[in-house]
């Protein structure tokens, strides 16, 4: 075959070119999606439940305006509100502007049912203010929109489905249009997706390029050559244009994950040629052959440990596939295809390119020969290793029996809450939210049948009443609130029925009536469908995490167990709890297969099971060790953590690759264990240090990133990367010392080429 | 050259207030033959939201005119639950007055002082009250324009509220030889289109030769996209209203 590549290597570069800008042309017709309900599958019963309800009580996008100042029931900050909700009422895709001014005062006054604006002016003098706080305070429609402490006040805008995202940036434009001292914050799952959109393009654009500069410096670092850079750099380069160009192909999105996709790829495609590169500076040292000599020597020489780790890597990567969320099953297709791609032109295009330059000889190669036998750390590292296996071994137990330990501790959290730092906009104002505004997270619990029945809203009430015990509970909302605010202008507050919910069904269902002919009418809509066939109780949770709304959910059905007209509770915090069930069995799932693919694969290869159980054991222990530390540190399984383990076999178990295959040709030489042992370390040893050294650079632009879970997994793979390079350089051998495996003795077949 | 100017512009501000006052000739005439006071009516209204579910009301009103004090009484027959709620407005020429509401499971009757604001929330959802409630000297007309409606000639007759800026105009179509209204749509400040009303199926009351009543009003919330449909059922002069007739326990019929 290495003739073949020599002989065609321009009809070999050439199609690689052509496959290269064909992807290119596709390229642009990508498109970001951000919204992560289209990440979960649409199996997912709470997806389904929520968009009935949609239906059924209308879009229930809620985005909160706020402003923020020391004090803001002021004449200012108020009028600003004011001008502000005006003008966004008048802002097309806006189905509803929710604000305090819109709020009704109903009282019984000298027999008199009175029902006046809340703000019929705004107040000026500091005795007014004071009366106005009062007001709010006791007014619970009104008091809604302000936080207890008065530091914050609010708008709530409501958007229908089909409007997108983009429509903050109309909002952030009224708003700027009404410049003034307050700080202006927004909230919301709608804002907070246009926040994930607008973050996933700022990383693309900062890390791909920084991903970049750092594997650039990292192979001009090893190599001092720029052969050496530019051959995996334009490999890397090739690999990702072809896979965002297959993403294009199959019409798929950028999403969360993708911005994995490239790092990955620059973390793992260049680690073929690297090997491949440091063969050929050995051979232009060691040798005096020419250039299409030594790119035909480099082929046949490692094309198939390069072949088998690429495969083993492609074979964890594709373990995603078997992930239940689309976007990180995608994300297993695009890295596998990029790899795929970067395996063949490792193989094929490098030797082909790099024949047609002029091999760099030093000419004081002779010593640097000499000195590249003695790495003396190195040295030190095989003699120590190979002098205490059981030692390590011993050791290797014991962080294994402690990282079980951790592993008890792991979590799941898909809170997209999390996504952000607390420092950050979106971080700032959810925060703010939960603390001030009752959690900027909700739970719909439908109810159908006679709604407006009292024996319904009473048992309604009751429950309100245990929920509101629970401290991730914010506030409730629902007909009980609104039937009890509407008696107050029936009944006055000396009277039983005031601020009660009457006992009478048709007493309740004339308040409604009543209420449902005024220009106010559309409050109504968030609780009660038209026909009143449905209602609505909207719980807010101040804690969004999944261990709180699942308390929550559970204490909600067992109050409910035996109620008739409760239906279902849905919400998009309930959507995160099926999404960490998915995510957990997603992450099984990918890690038993990538590690059954990884057994199957050796096995093969050595011809031994024992060979495939001795490759998965240094990526199994790293594998406990990573969700150890995760436990230990209280880092969360999310969407993004939960690619780890998949991802981390595919590129670590190249060091077992590395190391079994050259030790078992160090023993075709006829010596002793211990020498293999320490003649693999000394050589090969180097090389998978500067593999792994490469992909932790690779990954490590990650910690950068604008999104909590993806920092959280930069800095985890380069945890797991180093814990893979110690397990094959370490426990690898000492296993092999103490068990003396069979399949690694070795047959006819393997000569050393020298 | 410079009497030429004024001449000119003398005689575009007097054609102008002529067709002015042309409108306003027009649409008196139109109001003129609605029957909007010293009368009852059953009506039924079904009423569409924006996602098709249905509702369907029957309401019987009594409308009267003592002085200058305006009184619409409405029963809510249906639906059954809110059988009995009455709802009596007064109201005096400034737009002011007092809105009771009777609610029968509680037995209670609540006062109102009424606004512009919280008449609404009475109107009852009859259209039909509203054209009794046009003060015309408050009103400004533009000049008069023409214009053709489902191959009738009509009447393109435009009105703003003089006394509220916060309202946008209202436009008209009035067929140019009967004179009844086919067409009215209301707009926001914005230009922003508020609401369409049709009116059709005009017929003559009994007993009241010269009043005409459009039997079927269909109204569309351009915002809300809701739509209602009234028919009215039936509707009789009464002459002899006195006040006694709108006190919330005394039912129509």
């Amino acid at each position: 075959m290495q003739e073949y590549i020599i002989k065609y290597r321009f009809w070999i570069i050439s199609v690689a070119l052509a496959l290269m800008l064909g992807a290119l042309l596709l390229i642009p017709k990508l498109t970001v999606n951000s919204d992560v309900r289209d990440y979960v599958p649409d199996s997912i019963k709470n997806k389904v439940y929520l968009q009935e309800l949609d239906s059924i009580f209308g879009g229930s996008e809620m985005i909160l305006l706020m402003l923020h100042s020391e004090d803001v029931v002021t004449n200012r900050t108020l009028k600003r509100l004011e001008e502000i909700s005006i003008q966004l009422g008048e802002l097309p895709g806006l189905d509803r502007v929710i604000s305090p001014f819109s709020v009704q005062e109903i009282r019984s006054e000298d027999g008199f049912l009175t029902m006046t604006p809340f703000f019929e002016g705004l107040p000026y003098e500091p005795v007014e203010i004071e009366d106005l706080k009062v007001r709010i305070e006791s007014n619970i429609m009104a008091r809604r929109f302000f936080s207890e402490d008065f530091t914050l006040t609010s708008l709530v805008l409501i958007k229908n489905t089909s409007t997108t995202d983009l429509i903050i940036d109309k909002i952030k434009e009224v708003v700027s249009n009404h410049p003034g001292e307050e700080e202006m914050l927004l909230g919301g799952l709608p804002f907070i997706r246009y926040s994930i959109e607008g973050n996933i393009m700022k990383d693309l654009i900062f890390l791909l390029p920084l991903a970049m500069i750092l594997m650039v410096g990292m192979l001009y670092f090893s190599f001092k050559e720029w052969k050496g850079v530019f051959m995996p750099f334009v490999i890397v380069l090739m690999s990702i244009i072809l896979s965002f160009g297959t993403m294009s192909l199959f019409g798929w999105q950028i999403s969360l994950f993708s911005i994995i996709m490239p790092i990955m790829i620059i973390a793992i495609a260049n680690d073929y040629g690297i090997h491949l590169i440091a063969h050929y500076q050995e051979l232009a040292q060691t040798t005096s052959l020419p250039m299409k000599s030594i790119c035909k020597r480099i082929y046949s020489d490692l094309r198939v440990p390069i072949l088998i780790t690429g495969v083993t890597t492609i074979g964890g990567i594709l373990s995603l596939l078997s992930h239940t969320m689309k976007p990180a099953a995608e994300l297993g297709v695009l890295t596998a295809t990029g790899i795929a791609f970067a395996l063949w032109l490792s193989l094929w295009f490098l030797p082909a390119m790099l024949s047609y330059f002029v091999p760099k000889r030093d000419e004081q190669r002779h010593i640097r020969k000499r000195t590249l036998e003695k790495k003396t750390s190195l040295h030190y590292l095989s003699l120590w290793v190979s002098e205490r296996p059981r030692t390590i071994t011993s050791l290797a137990l014991l962080i294994s029996i402690i990282s079980i330990f951790g592993v008890l501790q792991l979590k799941v959290d898909t809170n997209i809450e999390n996504y952000f730092s607390t420092k950050s906009e979106v971080g700032r104002s959810t925060s703010l939210i939960n603390e001030k505004f009752g959690g900027s997270q909700f739970i719909s619990v439908l109810f159908t049948g006679d709604v407006l029945s009292a024996d319904v809203l009473h048992r309604m009430e009751s429950y309100e009443e245990e929920l509101l015990k629970d401290p991730a509970v914010g506030n409730i909302s629902s007909p009980v609130s609104l039937v009890k605010e509407l008696s107050k202008g029936f009944y006055s507050p000396e009277e039983e029925g005031y601020h009660r919910l009457p006992k009478n069904s048709d007493e309740i269902y004339q308040f409604i009536e009543i209420f449902s002919m005024g220009e106010e009418a559309e409050d109504l809509s968030q609780y009660l469908d038209y026909d009143y066939e449905n209602a609505r109780m909207i719980i807010s949770l101040k804690d969004g995490s999944n261990s709180a709304s699942k308390r929550v959910v559970e204490r909600l059905e067992s109050l409910t167990a035996n109620d008739p007209n409760m239906q279902y509770a849905a919400g998009a915090s309930l959507t995160d709890i099926e999404l960490a069930d998915v995510v957990v069995d997603g992450q099984l799932k990918s890690l038993l297969i990538a590690i059954l693919i990884v057994f199957v694969l050796l096995s093969f290869v050595f011809k031994s099971l024992k060979g495939g159980l001795l490759s998965a054991l240094p990526i199994s222990i790293a594998t406990l060790v990573l969700f150890g530390l995760m436990g230990v540190f209280g880092i969360a399984l999310d969407i993004a953590t939960a690619l780890l383990s998949s991802i981390m076999i595919g590129i670590g178990v190249d060091y077992t690759i590395h190391f079994l295959w050259r030790f078992k040709k160090e023993r075709s030489r006829g010596i002793t264990e211990q020498e293999a042992v320490y003649n693999t370390l000394t050589t090969t040893g180097r090389g998978i240090i500067i593999n792994a050294l490469s992909v932790v650079v690779g990954f490590a632009p990650l910690i950068f990133s604008s999104f909590t879970p993806l920092r959280f997994f930069g800095g985890l793979i380069v945890i797991s990367i180093l814990a893979c390079l110690l397990s094959s350089l370490f426990l690898v051998p000492s296993i092999i010392l103490i068990v003396k495996p069979k399949f690694l003795i070795p047959s006819n077949k393997f000569t050393i080429q020298e | 050259m410079y009497r030429v100017y004024v001449v000119f512009f003398t005689f575009l501000c007097l054609l102008t207030a002529s067709s002015q006052q042309e409108a306003k000739k027009e649409f008196t005439e139109a109001l003129s033959q609605l029957m909007t006071q010293n009368m009852e009516m059953t009506i039924e209204i079904k009423e569409w939201s924006s996602n098709e579910k249905f509702k369907l009301k029957k309401y019987a009103v009594l409308m009267g005119q003592f002085k200058d004090v305006d009184r619409i009484k409405t029963v809510i027959q249906q639906p059954e639950k809110a059988k009995g709620i009455t709802i009596v407005i007064e109201k005096t020429q400034g737009g002011t007055g007092i809105i009771e509401i009777y609610t029968p499971a509680n037995g209670k009757t609540r006062k109102l002082k009424a606004t512009p604001k919280n008449m609404a929330l009475v109107n009852s959802g009859s259209s039909i009250s509203n054209f009794g409630n046009i003060e015309l000297d408050n009103m400004r007309f533009d000049p008069l324009e023409r214009e053709r409606y489902e191959e009738k000639d009509c009447f393109k007759i435009t009105i703003w509220d003089k006394k509220d800026d916060s309202k946008g105009k209202t436009v008209y179509l009035v067929d140019q030889r009967t004179h009844y209204i086919y067409l009215v749509t209301e707009f926001n400040v914005d230009n922003s289109e508020k609401s369409t009303t049709m009116l059709s199926n005009y017929k003559k009351v009994a007993s009241a030769p010269n009043k005409i009543q459009p039997m079927q009003i269909i109204h569309l919330d351009s915002k809300s996209s809701k739509k209602s449909e009234i028919a009215v059922l039936q509707i009789n002069p009464r002459p002899n209203l006195e006040e006694v007739d709108f006190e919330v326990n005394k039912l129509v019929n």
